[in-house]
């Protein structure tokens, strides 16, 4: 691990959080790299992560933790491949109230297959409080059919504390787990 | 997105562009984030859609620097290799007008037809 | 008639337990029957599916632990294989103390222990989660009946069993001081329990600016309060032991070095002694996070041991100490 490269990598589906996560504890004002979405007649109001977000927070002993979201569309999977290069570990954000929230983890543990397995994964559900459903059990029985024991925590990207928690869940797995 | 019309005009004006410049091997016009409007090649060897969506990011990028940068906005960006050249520039807020020559001595005629290309495409689109 | 149901029972057992049914059926005070609608739900915790049921069971529901020892900590077990005996007595004490909808409401089990009994407790060196809050929010769970419990100075709580949440009121979890450890940490003498109507909760609910908070966060809570270091008995100190899930620490207070248990002891199947060597916490620190884990359903005893080695440099140990203690100034935690 170069010295100069300690990064943590956020992915997750459109809309689950990412750059607002990011956003909770970086020390700096995120860059995004967020454009209009084009949809249907016109140009849609929503936006969508085309490069990366970024932000950092600088450690005690002078270095930086480097944070880094990929866009959360699968048409950009080559970001995903080059962001997670030298990452310490991943934090997955799954929108509940997606439309197959358990299909949107499945596509990314499987493209970040290889990467988890070096190092770690924590995933984090957002908007529970507009979709209850799926419950946490119900992310456990498909992790557990996949043979993995990644913590699952329902958070709120906007919160520093849910944010912090995740990173402390992942760490705690790099050393320990 | 464009209309039916706009788009028949763009794949039009890339055609002439292809025909004019003996040097481009490949054009794409792109919204910004990553979805093809119109494209045209000479052979198809090219994965162009895909070259739609990553010309988004790098364009999004160039947008992204230039900004920190305070160089005013992003004009192109240019990706020079081994075996050719790609040009990514603005057509105008929403479009991306992509170019590729494998012509390594090209840059400059590349360059000059395709911000022509998109200077025109967005008279037709406006 | 009273009605149980059985959820994920393997292989012969739902044959077998059928015929033991039948076969004490003269030795019951009560009539039984097998319905799958019925209320009373005996649950294989040893399986992945039974587990699952347990920590999300259906609203309504009065769960029974089938298993070899009582490792969830359950008021209501059956232990395996089934004995006449002991299915005799468990089914004798439902009827009597478990209201059902095909009869009159009856009143709720007494929750109460003799004075001496409780002295014994907290003195005891083994934690006994029955003479503790931890121990009535179990048992009112499995009686169903909509329950006040209050201590003396004091708000008091309010326990909604079909909803599987608490009503009291707005608490801090993350900085709970140690005056409001004592309530949860009560003995059950200290503890004065009151089967309410809805309406009167929810008048109480409007009156006090009540919130509600998950079950699980409180059963936690008072588990780690009320453990005090303690092994549950002689034996488990020895025992090896894992966890099945991660706790949800967004629902539980919790320290960081719990984060550290929780990824040790997913990953191995080890004793405390070894669990508290290897992630470098306090043996009383590693029991109260067991026996927390323990009441929440999520930890497993196992026969053997297996740990997996890691190596990891002291350089990424220092790192990762570093960006803890950089994220940690960002947030408040509570000692």
């Amino acid at each position: 691990m170069r010295k100069d490269q300690i990064k943590l990598v956020f992915t997750g589906n459109m809309g689950a959080g990412k750059t607002t996560a990011i956003a909770s504890i970086s020390e700096i004002p995120v860059i995004n790299t967020d454009v209009l979405m084009s949809s249907g007649a016109s140009v849609d109001k929503e936006k969508t992560t085309v490069a990366m977000d970024y932000g950092e927070l600088t450690l005690d002993n002078g270095e930086k933790l480097f944070l880094y979201g990929t866009p959360g569309q699968q048409r950009f999977d080559y970001m995903w491949q080059i962001l997670i290069q030298g990452g310490l570990g991943l934090i997955i954000l799954i929108d509940n109230s997606g439309v197959d929230p358990i299909g949107d983890l499945a596509r990314y543990l499987d493209s970040f297959h290889d990467f988890i397995q070096e190092t770690g994964a924590v995933i984090g559900i957002t908007h529970t409080d507009d979709a209850p459903r799926p419950d946490l059990q119900m992310y456990y029985h498909y992790l557990q059919e996949r043979g993995l024991q990644l913590p699952v925590f329902p958070i709120d990207a906007r919160s520093r504390e849910s944010v912090v928690m995740l990173i402390q869940a992942l760490l705690a797995i790099l050393e320990y787990g | 997105m464009l209309s039916k019309l706009a788009t028949i005009q763009l794949e039009q004006r890339l055609s002439k562009l292809i025909e004019q410049c003996s040097a481009v091997d490949a054009a794409v016009v792109a919204t910004l984030d990553g979805y093809t409007c119109a494209m045209k090649q000479r052979s198809q060897q090219y994965p162009l859609e895909r070259l739609a969506t990553m010309g988004s990011t790098l364009m999004s990028l160039g947008d992204t620097i230039t900004a920190e940068l305070r160089l005013g906005t992003c004009d192109n960006i240019i990706s020079e290799n081994k075996n050719g050249i790609v040009a990514f520039m603005h057509i105008d807020d929403n479009l991306v007008l992509i170019t590729l020559t494998t012509q390594k001595n090209a840059l400059g005629m590349l360059l000059s037809h395709s911000r022509r290309c998109a200077e025109e495409m967005k008279k037709v689109i406006a | 008639m009273y009605k149980l149901y059985y959820h994920a029972l393997q292989k012969n057992d739902p044959v077998f337990f059928r015929s033991m049914l039948q076969l004490v059926g003269l030795k019951l005070s009560q009539n039984w029957e097998i319905d799958e609608h019925a209320k009373l739900v005996l649950v294989d915790v040893e399986t992945p599916e039974g587990q699952s049921f347990w920590q999300n069971p259906p609203a309504e529901k009065v769960l029974i632990a089938y298993a070899r020892q009582n490792d969830m900590q359950s008021s209501w077990f059956l232990p395996k294989p089934i004995r006449t005996q002991s299915l005799i007595q468990l089914l004798n004490e439902l009827a009597e103390h478990v209201c059902f909808d095909n009869d009159a409401p009856k009143p709720p089990a007494k929750i109460q222990a003799s004075h001496m009994d409780v002295v014994k407790a907290k003195a005891s060196e083994f934690f006994q989660p029955e003479y503790y809050l931890v121990g009535v929010l179990q048992q009112i769970l499995q009686s169903q009946e909509i329950t006040r419990a209050s201590c003396t100075g004091f708000p008091p709580l309010y326990i909604v069993p079909s909803e599987r949440r608490c009503f009291t009121h707005q608490v801090q979890f993350n900085q709970i001081n140690t005056a409001q450890k004592m309530f949860y940490a009560a003995s059950i003498d200290e503890l004065e329990c009151e089967t309410l109507s809805t309406e009167q909760l929810q008048q109480d609910i409007k009156q006090h600016h009540l919130v509600a908070y998950p079950i699980e966060t409180i059963l936690w809570l008072s588990a780690m309060c009320a453990s005090q270091g303690r092994f549950a008995s002689a034996s488990t100190q020895n025992k090896f032991i894992r966890l099945v899930q991660w706790p949800n620490f967004a629902l539980f207070p919790y320290q960081p070095y719990h984060m550290n248990l929780a990824a040790y002891m997913l990953k191995n199947v080890a004793d405390v002694h070894n669990i508290a060597q290897k992630t470098q916490c306090s043996l009383e620190n590693v029991v109260d996070f067991t026996n927390a884990c323990s009441i929440i359903g999520i930890l497993k005893y196992e026969q053997e041991h297996k740990v997996v080695e890691k190596q990891l440099p002291e350089a990424r140990r220092g790192l990762f100490k570093t960006i803890l203690q950089r994220l940690a100034d960002t947030v408040t935690f509570h000692k």
